[in-house]
């Protein structure tokens, strides 16, 4: 029996890093879906980003509506060398575990560019929504999560879901 | 072969509605839990939702949440540290037969760090009011493994028809 969603990998982080990364990631899902949780970060001037294929180009833009408990904020960033997926506005928490879920969608073909949604969810920070292009027609095989300063800690769990449409 | 995204329980409320829906026992076998909802209560709150109040085994502390949404046009970001985290549902003044759509995701339910969970949830009506889109992070600190998850509606019953389905998702 097919498996339509199925876990491709699982990082269990034994001790703080700036970045993990998902490689060799297999053609043969229709979606992947990325889930970070336990998530704490060394600097809360953090903001956890993605990137494909390894590219640091500045080929990345988003925008991001979130809220941080008391009002509302959007804004959008254009041709930067990574997407934002985590704290936006006020900056994940370096003492309460927070929660990520990404989802790239259509994410083999080599005709269109790539799109991901991320959910973030601080209960003591903020929650966010983020929509991200990645300018490429290639297909991804590999997603890394960065942080531009700090990293995250040790115990933070990241697992990457493949989704079959048929 | 190993199933990774498999159903626990489901429950639709029958007529005469109930005033809870619970989930208990819940097994530790697997990495997350994903709870999807299709939900309407009883009365009419005046051209209001209803709150939909969740409580992880039973606890009624440590508990805390935030939140983004948009309720008839007007944005709202909130912060609580109650027992209860909230969302909202149809109440039976909105549109007939329309029911609130949520989903709420606990990563690591079973594991021993503290538990943040996420609910996306949308109120809608083939009106004017009462809508409702909201998110909500969620946080229990508590090293426990969630055993329950108890859904109540602001008062007094869930109506006939809402549906609340548990899965349990293995990540490997």
């Amino acid at each position: 029996m097919a498996l339509t969603y199925e876990p491709i990998a699982t990082t269990t982080l034994s001790s703080a890093t700036n970045s993990v990364s998902f490689t060799s990631i297999p053609s043969t899902y229709t979606d992947l879906i990325l889930v970070c949780t336990n998530v704490k970060f060394t600097n809360s001037a953090e903001a956890g980003r993605i990137q494909f294929n390894s590219d640091t180009g500045t080929n990345y833009s988003n925008v991001a509506l979130g809220g941080n408990g008391t009002s509302v904020s959007t804004s959008k960033q254009i041709n930067v060398s990574s997407g934002r997926v985590m704290g936006a506005f006020v900056g994940p928490s370096t003492t309460q575990p927070e929660t990520t879920t990404i989802q790239i969608n259509d994410y083999s073909n080599t005709t269109t560019n790539k799109t991901y949604l991320s959910r973030f969810n601080g209960a003591g920070t903020e929650v966010n929504a983020n929509v991200g292009l990645w300018r490429s027609t290639s297909a991804i095989n590999q997603v890394t999560l960065i942080t531009t300063a700090g990293n995250f800690t040790s115990g933070s769990v990241f697992t990457l879901f493949g989704i079959q449409a048929s | 072969m190993t199933v990774t995204y498999k159903t626990i329980a489901t429950v639709t409320v029958p007529s005469g509605g109930v005033a809870s829906i619970d989930f208990s026992s819940i097994p530790s076998t697997y990495s997350d839990l994903c709870l999807v909802t299709s939900l309407r209560g009883s009365t009419n709150n005046a051209g209001n939702t209803l709150g939909l109040y969740i409580k992880i085994n039973n606890a009624t502390t440590n508990l805390s949440w935030r939140n983004l949404g948009d309720s008839n046009s007007t944005t709202f970001s909130q912060a609580n540290t109650t027992n209860y985290t909230r969302t909202s549902i149809n109440d039976t003044g909105s549109t007939a037969n329309v029911f609130s759509n949520a989903s709420f995701y606990f990563p690591g339910y079973a594991s021993s760090n503290y538990k943040p969970f996420s609910i996306d949830s949308a109120v809608l009506t083939n009106g004017t009011s009462p809508v409702d889109v909201e998110m909500v992070g969620f946080l229990w600190s508590s090293t426990s493994a969630i055993n329950q998850i108890t859904l109540t509606p602001e008062s007094p019953l869930f109506a006939q028809y809402s549906t609340a389905t548990l899965f349990g998702i293995k990540n490997s």
